[in-house]
């Protein structure tokens, strides 16, 4: 049998992908950033390892940007 | 009944070599009975292992047929995510259209999509599409890459999800046209 080219995306470890990303708790959009980065760190394909890394990069950018706007809107 | 004296003598010669000629075969008898046990022997053991091939040949064909669903499930959900996507993004106004995906040999890449096939569909969807998802779209679509066995399949899956991602970060943060008090655009 062939060998997966990572590991298991983030919802296969407890996260529930079918809530949007849009409305996701900060807590919980940099906890999912974090399981892709350590899905990244397992990619043996280097499109993968970017395709990973930049998912999680978009996550933090989201939580920052919903942090902002917490901040805005207090 | 009697025998002539000279043939008596002649088996009665050939009694008293009869031990010897059998003691001088016994070895090669022994040697061949040895042989044809050890060839024996082999050709089980060849016949095992023979067994045991047929079985991972099976066990191959088997995982073969499983790959080839996935890979068939995958396909059908990277273009149901696609059709989704194209959904999505469709109410989001470009300069000259809509923003869409290029789908053809899995070479993701936003395009407008007035001019693909895609358009009809977008313009039939157009109104009841919901605020774009790209990132939900790119993370199962990463979840397919996951699954995928294919080397090559989950290589493009996955500059599919790049490709995703810049254009994630190319769309304005909130498409809301009229944004609430305190909502900071970016």
């Amino acid at each position: 049998m062939a060998e997966r080219h990572f590991r298991a995306p983030a919802h296969k470890q407890g996260t529930d992908i079918s809530i949007p990303p849009a409305k996701r708790s900060v807590a919980q959009l940099r906890e999912e950033a974090e399981k892709y980065r350590r899905m990244a760190a397992t990619a043996r394909m280097a499109v993968a390892l970017g395709g990973l890394l930049r998912l999680a990069d978009r996550l933090d950018a989201l939580a920052d940007q919903r942090e902002r706007e917490t901040r805005a809107a207090e | 009944m009697l025998l002539p004296t000279s043939a008596s003598a002649r088996l009665g010669r050939q009694s008293n070599l009869l031990p010897r000629v059998l003691e001088a075969h016994s070895g090669w008898v022994d040697n061949a009975t040895s042989d044809l046990l050890a060839r024996s022997a082999e050709l089980r053991r060849r016949s095992a292992e023979l067994g045991a091939h047929i079985d991972e040949l099976c066990q191959d064909v088997r995982e073969l047929q499983i790959r080839r669903e996935e890979i068939q499930m995958a396909w059908e959900a990277y273009w149901a995510a696609c059709r989704d996507m194209t959904r999505a993004v469709a109410p989001q106004p470009a300069d000259n259209g809509v923003i869409g995906l290029e789908i053809s040999g899995l070479a993701a890449r936003p395009f407008v999509a007035t001019d693909h096939c895609a358009s009809e569909e977008i313009a039939g969807d157009a109104g009841m599409a919901e605020e774009p998802d790209l990132l939900a779209i790119a993370m199962a679509i990463s979840e397919i890459a996951c699954e995928t066995m294919e080397a090559a399949t989950a290589e493009r899956l996955m500059a599919l999800v790049v490709s995703l991602c810049e254009a994630a970060e190319d769309l304005p943060p909130d498409s809301d046209p009229e944004p609430g008090p305190g909502r900071v655009l970016h």
